[in-house]
């Protein structure tokens, strides 16, 4: 870190953004493969039920149809171990039946009413609580209570810190369900040569995840498999399963044609992935001096008729109580249950703002009945860099979790302190805010602050290729998917500046599995922590291979690039032009490297501090957002602008989160009754506050060139922020989200009722 | 796509796109977008809500923007489309087309061509918009990555650079 | 969406025939509303009977001394027409306030009126209910409903979802309604029908009739209106409640009160008493009150829509300080 960067660190252009501004970016559903057909799915009208009998006479018949697919056709292998390509047994409602493929839309379409399905219905749960309890209706044999076991980490002695705890503080918070739903919805080609498959989908692992889940699916090898994935509209922590991917290539196997789908957005609300609901239980107990000394948090999380990731969003729910304050004690206990809703899985932040929600909210109804300022009580009490009290537990030589509980371990890097005092300086907290509940007048003002942690990158293992060709390019290779977010820029930077070379002439390749190395899944904010720490790796190694070819062809040891010459070390007059160098290369160059990032002795997380204004009508229960004060620490930041893009779009994706999104479920049926933007309630154009984005922290010893984890810590405060500001501004605390104005409404006329 | 057959209920509609007046038999079922996409290969309108909820699927219709998805081809037949592929052509489009990348008024990129569309049809009626009536001119118009703030920023930039010319 | 027959007739009277021709048939504007039904499956016909080459519905003319305004005018050629000035400029508001400038652009007056209504069970494709020929309604238990009626509801409780009935109410508009014998004008009022005479219509239009236009009586010049509507989201979204107030000041009282509610009832809510209870007042905020708490005296909603009540009333208030204020 000593030498001046020159490209990292620089608002270097979104690469491929006049191609998506033009309509000339080519997402899964623009692609077309000669003689492709078009495939549609036929959804289970029940919660749960079996396919006695499945009758697609008519419907093979039809006009145009090439071929129905049903459970009789997928009987190679699962793809997860709860979940088929297609199932006797359909478990909510929306549940994939068949699939037909036609040679037009319509054709497939119409094809769908054709098939008579004989189902045997039966009993449905749509409640975690009541999943889990012992006469339930099973949704998955083995039954409802995921893993048969909950999630429990727990550091020091949690009842003898209540025993010393002065006073214990406690509360229940709920959030329901949201969608993430990209603006593309999921799509999968599929064509076979031979034996071979190629499959364009929309993805976050074309390695990791979809290969192989693929060749469990098709019965065939990973190396018969080739997964693609194009531009990507909008991951968002989705779109990693590949029960649509699977459908499609057997479709395509039994027609003998290309085959694709697409969702449409009702399909992509209910059988795409949300975010699971869950109930959140905390309990704090605090000493005299009001410091935390007994963190205990109980989660009941539904995760819907497939877990998928359900597991991992329960465990997150714990990070933020566990360790975000100070506190010898702490243990969280998460239980996922299986009901018949459409299927949870990853959504931006996994569980980690629904646990930030419950943490953030009681520590700030704590700081208010000890009469101390949030922020002043949050400055004292966050967890410091030198990490929690307390033993590590990690064997020596072993990577430190970066969720982790133990106490005893530094961070690699905490901004924390820096993020609230630049937050709280920009935003004016001291100044402006005064005491909750004391604004009057139809419209009143407020303000709140929550804070987050949260991984720091860590990802999987890692790999890139950096090969310099010898017309001066460098070709970048990575497995991992841009999502949209911007990888494929931050990762051309990274590897621009450990060539030393200018941005213009590195090109990369990503999300092909012909063509990269394997790469993790787009997940846990990983790509520019990790997959970046292997780019940068790769890319030394070709430069130092460059930098010998060098030496060799000047004979000296030894060379080093200045500006656009080789120069020999230690005799400044022998030098050689890039070009001369290039051209007389016996071959490419190439670098490769494999890693897994982390570190035995440290904790890599990403810190952020959040500052919110809010308006509340107290009469409509209305919230308008006013002002947002984002401050991350995510280490060196490779390129500015890009990632205030990301926070200001985290924060407002979260915000529509916090005041209004909510996919809702008709508790009589399992119908899901608003798969749509419009009744979804999606963030309009109008609806948006100014977001002023900080970084005010320094560079990560780990990170390549500095950098940890961006895309998920923005997303962590920001519903405990939004409440904090409610409750500043009308003294009534909201403890679920979404804030609708029937919530708030309630909120208030709860408050009064009491208060009469 | 493959041409239906006729006598199963599709009908000729004259569609003029672009400036080319296309003859095509469809189902009269078909949407505008349906048509642009899989029969004309003209993939800059996406399709994303099939409701005319989020903008993403925007064309000009007689130089108005509306959402391909929620009209069907016969009633569009008669009536002068523009798709971003037509309007890039357009000298205007440059200034648009730099705003958004200087702006990074994007992220993944797939609201992106209809929100273009249609900026071009606000800026055109306000050259010079104030930024709230430039968010109410765009509200038909879903960022889900929630790029907001930017795509304000480029939209306005693009008006600037549209003035200067 | 199920294949239809889509007809394109030239004249209002050869519309009226292909209504009158046997099988199912529905009038097509713009279709933003009819599109989302024919997507959903929850309603189908076999033949579309299109209103676009029709140029007569297109027109806004006087009429005496007010304005006609034909039923297939769009919602942006409303928000952006000069004549909807001074009284009328209420109507303008409120179609700019519908839904987006896209939608705008495809939706019309007429389509606007016709509307079905936005009950998330009754738009569900999975769910049966009333509306559809259904034995019961499912949304009433629901704690998820955004749009159900709080008043003057029984079996169906789908409220009415017109951003431009209620201020056309406010303005005492009649329709004008072609069928096979010719043309009919009625007042508003009395197009709108609630769920006890027919739970599957929502106004008194037969099969083969065609609302053709809407006709906006003369009104005092210095008479003001409103339109306010609280909904979830800012913009683009239909309303939770919606109120239209109107009246004229005259020597610091009010005149010629008008209050329509919207989103609250299966059908358009005027609130004659209420307006009956500001006529001649001044406008303070005592009296505010007491006419929103009568606009919804005969509110009765269910456990989930109480909130509405709540909202409608601060809203009412809202509304009367609006005008008041000038």
């Amino acid at each position: 870190m000593e030498s001046p960067l020159h490209i990292v660190g620089t608002d270097a252009l979104r690469q491929g953004l006049a191609e998506k501004v033009r309509g000339d970016a080519r997402y899964t559903a623009d692609l077309k493969r000669p003689g492709m057909l078009y495939g549609r799915i036929l959804r289970c009208p029940h919660p749960h039920a079996r396919v006695r009998a499945i009758d697609t006479a008519a419907a093979e018949r039809a006009p145009g149809v090439h071929a129905v697919l049903t459970h009789h056709d997928a009987t190679h292998g699962r793809i997860d171990a709860d979940l088929a390509a297609l199932d006797p047994e359909l478990r909510y409602v929306g549940d994939e039946v068949a699939a037909v493929a036609a040679e037009t839309p319509a054709q497939a379409e119409d094809a769908l009413a054709l098939i008579r399905v004989d189902y045997e219905v039966l009993p449905a749960v749509f409640d975690a609580r009541e999943a889990l309890a012992p006469d339930a209706p099973a949704v998955h044999p083995g039954g409802n209570l995921v893993d048969g076991q909950r999630v429990i980490v727990e550091r020091g002695d949690l009842a003898r810190g209540f025993a010393e705890a002065a006073q214990v503080f406690e509360g229940t918070f709920r959030t329901q369900v949201h969608g993430p739903v990209g603006m593309e919805t999921r799509a999968a080609l599929a064509e076979w040569e031979g034996d071979h498959v190629t499959v364009w989908k929309t993805s976050r692992a074309v390695h990791a995840m979809d290969r192989p889940a693929l060749s469990r699916a098709l019965g065939i090898p990973p190396e018969r498999i080739r997964v693609i994935c194009t531009n990507m509209g909008g991951g968002f922590g989705n779109k990693d399963e590949s029960r649509l991917a699977s459908i499609v290539a057997l479709l395509a196997r039994k027609t003998g044609r290309p085959v694709r789908i697409e969702y449409g957005r009702a399909e992509e609300f209910i059988a795409g992935r949300n975010r699971q609901s869950t109930e959140n239980h905390l309990r704090i107990g605090v000493a005299a001096d009001g410091a935390p000394v007994a963190i205990e948090l109980q989660s009941v999380m539904n995760a819907g008729s497939y877990v998928a990731s359900g597991r991992n969003v329960t465990r997150r729910i714990g990070q933020g109580p566990v360790y975000l304050y100070r506190c010898p004690n702490a243990r969280f206990e998460g239980a996922t249950a299986y009901t018949n809703r459409p299927p949870g899985g990853s959504f931006r932040g996994l569980g980690a703002p629904l646990g930030h929600f419950a943490l953030e909210v009681l520590i700030d109804e704590i700081a208010e009945h000890l009469g101390v300022d949030p922020l002043d009580y949050r400055l004292r009490y966050q967890v410091p860099p030198e990490g929690q009290p307390g033993q590590r537990t990690t064997p020596p030589g072993q990577h430190i979790p970066d969720e982790p509980v133990e106490g005893g371990v530094p961070f690699s890097s905490n901004g924390l302190e820096a993020c609230l005092l630049a937050g709280a300086e920009r935003f004016g907290w001291r100044e402006r805010r005064q005491p909750n509940g004391t604004a009057t007048g139809p419209r009143r003002r407020g303000l709140g602050v929550a804070m987050g942690v949260y991984k720091g990158g860590v990802g999987r293992e890692a790999q890139a290729l950096v090969r310099i060709a010898r017309d001066g390019k460098a070709h970048v290779a990575v497995g991992v998917v841009d999502v949209g977010q911007g990888s494929t820029t931050i990762l051309a930077q990274i590897a621009a500046e450990a060539l030393q070379m200018p941005l213009e002439r590195v090109e990369m390749t990503m999300a092909d599995t012909a063509h990269t190395p394997p790469g993790h899944i787009t997940a846990g904010s990983s790509t520019t922590f990790s997959t970046g720490n292997a780019v940068k790796l790769a890319a030394e190694s070709a430069r130092n291979r460059l930098l010998e070819h060098a030496a060799a062809m000047m004979g000296v040891a030894n060379a080093e690039l200045q500006g656009d010459r080789f120069v020999a070390r230690g005799d400044e007059q022998r030098s050689l032009g890039i070009g001369e160098v290039l051209e007389r290369l016996p071959e490419d160059v190439q670098g490769e490297a494999t890693l897994v990032v982390g570190s035995s002795e440290v904790i890599v997380n990403a810190f952020a501090a959040h500052f919110c204004e809010v308006e509340v009508e107290p009469d409509s229960g209305r919230i308008r957002i006013v002002r947002y004060v984002a401050a991350q620490d995510s280490g060196r930041i490779v390129n500015p602008r890009m990632a205030v893009s990301q926070v200001s779009g985290g924060v407002l994706q979260f915000l529509g989160i916090a005041l209004r999104e909510e996919l809702l479920l008709d508790e009589r049926s399992g119908v899901t009754l608003n798969p749509s933007f419009l009744e979804h309630k999606s963030t309009a154009f109008v609806d948006f506050p100014p977001i002023e984005v900080l970084f005010p922290a320094g560079p990560d010893p780990l990170g390549p060139f500095g950098a940890k984890a961006l895309g998920e810590p923005p997303v962590v405060p920001v519903f405990a922020a939004v409440a904090n500001a409610v409750a500043n501004a009308i003294g009534v605390r909201l403890h679920e989200v979404p804030f609708t104005p029937k919530r708030v409404l309630a909120a208030i006329n709860a408050q009064q009722g009491s208060a009469r | 796509m493959n041409e239906p057959k006729p006598s199963d209920g599709t009908v000729e509609i004259h569609l003029q796109v672009n400036g080319h007046t296309h003859a095509l038999r469809v189902e009269p079922r078909t949407t505008l977008l349906e048509v642009l996409r899989e029969r004309l290969d003209l993939t800059g309108a996406k399709p994303a809500c099939d409701r005319g909820e989020c903008g993403a699927c925007a064309v000009l219709l007689d130089e108005q923007p509306v959402n391909a998805c929620h009209w069907l081809a016969v009633q569009a037949a008669g009536h002068a489309i523009v798709t971003v592929e037509g309007l890039r052509e357009r000298p205007e489009f440059r200034p648009l087309q730099e705003a958004f990348v200087a702006q990074d008024g994007g992220q993944c990129g797939y609201c992106t061509p209809g929100f273009a569309v249609a900026a071009y049809a606000a800026l055109r009626d306000e050259p010079d918009p104030n930024p709230l009536a430039l968010r109410w001119a765009l509200v038909g118009h879903i960022c889900r990555c929630n790029a907001y703030e930017a795509i304000l920023a480029a939209i306005q930039d693009a008006g600037g650079r549209m003035r200067s010319r | 969406m199920k294949a239809f027959a889509f007809l394109e007739p030239a004249s209002v009277g050869e519309a009226v025939t292909r209504l009158a021709e046997g099988g199912s048939a529905r009038i097509i504007a713009g279709g933003s509303d009819l599109l989302g039904e024919l997507k959903e499956g929850t309603a189908h016909y076999e033949r579309l009977v299109s209103l676009g080459r029709i140029g007569s519905l297109r027109a806004i003319a006087p009429a005496g001394d007010g304005l006609r305004i034909g039923a297939a005018v769009t919602l942006a050629e409303l928000e952006h027409e000069r004549r909807l000035a001074g009284p009328y400029r209420l109507l303008a508001e409120a179609a700019r306030g519908v839904a987006t400038p896209e939608i705008r652009n495809q939706g019309t007056l007429g389509g606007n009126l016709c509307q079905r209504p936005r009950c998330l069970h009754y738009r569900s494709p999975w769910i049966d209910c009333l509306k559809k020929g259904g034995t019961d309604c499912p949304a009433k238990d629901s704690e998820h409903q955004p749009y159900l009626a709080v008043m003057g509801a029984s079996d169906c409780f789908a409220a009415h979802a017109s951003d431009l009935a209620p201020p056309l109410l406010a303005l005492d508009a009649a329709v004008v309604v072609a069928g096979p014998a010719g043309e009919r004008t009625l007042p508003l009022a009395e197009f709108f029908t609630g769920p006890e005479r027919d739970v599957r219509r929502e106004n008194v239009l037969g099969p083969d009739e065609v609302l053709t236009a809407v006709v906006l009586p003369g009104r005092a010049a210095d008479w003001r209106g409103t339109y306010l509507k609280a909904r979830e989201r800012t913009a683009g979204d239909f309303p939770l409640v919606s109120v239209a107030f109107g009246a004229r000041m005259e020597g610091g009282v009010l005149r010629e009160v008008r209050l329509v509610l919207g989103g609250v009832a299966p059908v358009p809510w005027p609130c004659p008493q209420a307006a009956a209870l500001l006529e001649g007042q001044a406008p303070t905020a005592e009296i505010a009150a007491r006419a929103a708490e009568a606009a919804f005296e005969s509110a009765r909603p269910l456990a989930g829509s109480a909130y509405k009540v709540q909202l409608g009333r601060a809203l009412v208030t809202r509304a009367i300080e609006q005008v008041a204020a000038g």
